[in-house]
């Protein structure tokens, strides 16, 4: 009951909810982002076994943001996570150049799933890591993910720094634009949500 | 299914020189679980945390994949490990916690600064390089100082002329107590530890002392090449004469468990619900232990008191080993601890390692303390306890009754075709199939799929990321969260409050006073209707639960339109 009182309110206030999915390989910085993101300080994390779930508030957006664990073995639980998802974020080291060519092709596995590509409006990727020397710069990133090869979907680059947040935002408004866009677009269509 | 480059190094990690982090000396006895790929050492948490930081790539051993190049680079003789690191980046490091020029070595417990400050400085300022010959840290104490240069002074010659043992002695090596075995004629022995844990075989009898060593430093003192250690399993696989291990219970195979245990019953019979996955889990049993089958949940109390009462004949493998359906051959030594006939092993002591192979095929293991470290990648037939906290990095399969008290993790893949009983936290990263009745006392954590068969009981808190069936009945006391999707092909009872994204379910209901309803619900009001669970069932459904009914074959009664509040969920959302 509070909850449906919760959410009338939000659809006064213009409050929207989005399920995003926060994915890369291991070690690029998602579970860092999460909380630079939640609490604004950098923790230190380990690697992460499952996935945690943070909500995230950012202008008119309640983000739902699950950071599932990103080791290559535990990359086939991915899947599980794609179904109802508005909003894909992938974190990219830029510094791991040797795993760049690893982190596109897992991109596009996710990109090409069909679950994704049905509710999934935009993908983020932000090249973390920017502060480490050598890093790869986010117009080079877009190059060596293929992201313009990415079909009907908004992709954005967006270098970061996870640890301090740098970056962070920024990318998080063009995700609001799209998102806020997208729930527009989809008000029309309300009867083809019947179809479920 | 673990790889054998991954079972490889795992072997690795537990040997005595990498137990001992690499910069700070934190000591670990079951291996750390974290490879900093890129100077080839076994790091703690903090060390791992501080490598990162500066782009050392780190790999964990249980959640990555394993090349066998990866893992040869790991070892001694090819410059990897801990031992060769000490001798080349930190050959003229201070000890730990102590101070250098602008920072100090880190040590246990201290703040993740300290230990950035120290990585920075000894790899990428390279402030503490050596040549590789000295081996300066860390020092042992004064009374062991002289037979730690014994190594050292006559390397590369072998080490076998100032010490000599025979058969029976008694010995120390790092801290450990053993009792010499067999002594080869190059000068090395076999140790058999007094603690009944993991022998070790092919030691340089250099190595050893028979003086007690005292206190914790006496650990540390052991970074030198251990290129020959080999775990039991390994050597008995190789020529080595098997002869010379007085060993009770190798080489016994598998054994009828069957028709002891009335095994041979049918795949889990869980009403109402096809529960497609009986199949692969009877073909997982199947693989090494002739057709166990898993029995019905009903049939379960018939086949205990066999379980439990003195089935004679029955052999029960301790050793493991022969009959082993992974190919695989880890030490079995340390769970089975010399127990022969039937029914429980009570061992008193830690059980590490790894259990892979066929552990139990129809008796029981018990253990007091902890399952942990390893591969648990074995079977249990019987009945498994274990009192503490159980880790399981691989795949377990356990076909009878599991009652764990304390914590248990898994990360790889557990099947139970029985009952399990958790006392505490269940942590489950991989996935997990019950055909039983699952208990959980405390909070659970499903990251990956769960199937369930039977009745689950969940006192505490839920929490499920991905993919849960339920073929049973549900009962939940606490906080159920629910992420990713959630089938249940029966009743669900459920306390507290409950958050669901996407829920399947036939039949529903929610008992929450005071507390929150339920984001899946029942399409076809259910016969008996508790409290006032349908109405609060939909007040909350418009969190966008999704739900598909024509899809679901689980729950043949599940015919939505019946049901006037799915359309109002669905236009809500």
């Amino acid at each position: 009951m509070g909850i449906f009182i919760s959410r009338m309110m939000d659809a006064f206030t213009g409050l929207q909810e989005k399920r995003i999915l926060l994915l890369g390989l291991d070690a690029a910085g998602k579970t860092t982002l999460l909380y630079s993101l939640k609490l604004n300080e950098c923790v230190h994390a380990l690697p992460t076994v499952g996935f945690n779930v943070e909500h995230v508030q950012y202008k008119k957006i309640d983000m739902t943001v699950w950071d599932v664990g990103g080791q290559d073995k535990i990359r086939r639980l991915w899947n599980h996570y794609y179904r109802g998802t508005d909003a894909l974020i992938f974190v990219v080291d830029s510094t791991d150049r040797d795993r760049i060519e690893e982190a596109r092709s897992e991109l596009h596995k996710i990109l090409s799933n069909d679950e994704v590509q049905q509710t999934n409006s935009a993908v983020l990727v932000f090249a973390n890591k920017q502060d480490l020397p050598n890093a790869i710069a986010p117009t080079e990133m877009i190059e060596k993910l293929a992201l313009r090869s990415v079909p009907c979907m908004n992709w954005y680059c967006q270098g970061s720094v996870a640890s301090t947040g740098a970056g962070l935002y920024e990318g998080l408004d063009w995700l609001n634009n799209v998102l806020t866009k997208a729930q527009k677009g989809r008000q029309g269509g309300a009867s083809a949500q019947l179809r479920f | 299914m673990p790889t054998p480059a991954e079972i490889a190094v795992k072997k690795l990690s537990k040997l005595p020189s990498n137990q001992i982090c690499p910069n700070c000396g934190t000591r670990k006895e079951f291996g750390f679980g974290n490879v900093c790929i890129k100077y080839f050492t076994f790091v703690c948490n903090n060390c791992k945390s501080s490598h990162q930081a500066i782009s050392h790539r780190c790999k964990s051993l249980t959640m990555s994949t394993w090349s066998d190049s990866e893992v040869s680079q790991l070892m001694d003789r090819n410059g990897g490990g801990n031992a060769a690191c000490r001798r080349t980046w930190l050959a003229t490091a201070p000890r730990e916690g102590e101070g250098y020029g602008r920072g100090r070595r880190p040590k246990e417990g201290d703040g993740l600064d300290v230990f950035k400050q120290f990585v920075v400085d000894a790899y990428e300022k390279r402030m503490f390089y050596g040549d590789g010959q000295t081996q300066q840290a860390p020092q042992p104490p004064p009374q062991q100082r002289q037979r730690q240069q014994a190594p050292q002074a006559s390397r590369p010659t072998p080490r076998s002329s100032s010490t000599s043992y025979s058969s029976g002695d008694v010995v120390y090596m790092s801290s450990r107590k053993f009792t010499v075995q067999y002594v080869s004629s190059s000068g090395k022995c076999d140790l058999r530890p007094t603690d009944g844990g993991d022998g070790m075989y092919g030691v340089p009898s250099a190595d050893l002392t028979t003086e007690q060593p005292q206190g914790e430093e006496g650990i540390k003192d052991m970074g030198g090449p251990w290129g020959e250690f080999k775990t039991a399993e390994e050597t008995n696989n190789t020529t080595r004469d098997t002869k010379q291990i007085p060993q009770k219970t190798r080489g016994t195979s598998v054994v009828s468990a069957p028709d002891l245990l009335s095994f041979d019953t049918p795949a889990p019979g869980v009403v109402g619900v096809g529960v497609s996955y009986a199949s692969d889990f009877g073909d997982l049993l199947s693989g090494g232990v002739t057709s166990v089958s898993l029995p019905p949940p009903q049939s379960r109390s018939a086949s205990a008191p066999e379980i439990s009462g003195t089935g004679s004949g029955f052999d029960f493998l301790s050793g493991g080993g022969g009959d082993d359906p992974f190919g695989t051959t880890e030490s079995n030594a340390k769970v089975g601890g010399g127990g022969s006939g039937f029914g429980f092993i009570e061992q008193t002591t830690t059980t590490q390692g790894n259990n892979t192979g066929l552990n139990n095929a129809g008796g029981g293991m018990g253990s007091r303390n902890s399952m942990n470290g390893g591969i648990n990648g074995g079977m249990n037939g019987g009945m498994m306890n274990n009192g503490g906290m159980m880790n399981n990095g691989g795949m377990m399969n356990n076909g009878g009754m599991m009652n764990n008290g304390g914590m248990m993790n898994n990360g790889g893949m557990m099947n139970n075709g029985g009952m399990m009983n958790n006392g505490g936290m269940m942590n489950n990263g991989g996935m997990m199939n019950n055909g039983g009745m699952m208990n959980n006392g405390g909070m659970m954590n499903n990251g990956g799929m769960m199937n369930n068969g039977g009745m689950m009981n969940n006192g505490g808190m839920m929490n499920n990321g991905g993919m849960m069936n339920n073929g049973g009945m549900m009962n939940n006391g606490g906080m159920m969260n629910n992420g990713g999707m959630m089938n249940n092909g029966g009743m669900m009872n459920n306390g507290g409050m409950m958050n669901n994204k996407m829920a399947n379910s036939s039949m529903n209901s929610n008992r929450s006073q005071g507390g929150m309803g339920t984001g899946g619900f029942g399409s076809t009001p259910p016969p008996i209707v508790y409290g006032n669970s349908n109405i609060s069932s939909m007040m909350s459904m418009n969190t966008g639960a999704m739900y598909n009914s024509q899809q679901n074959s689980n729950s043949p009664r599940n015919n939505r339109n019946n049901d006037p509040f799915a359309f109002v969920s669905q236009n809500l959302r």
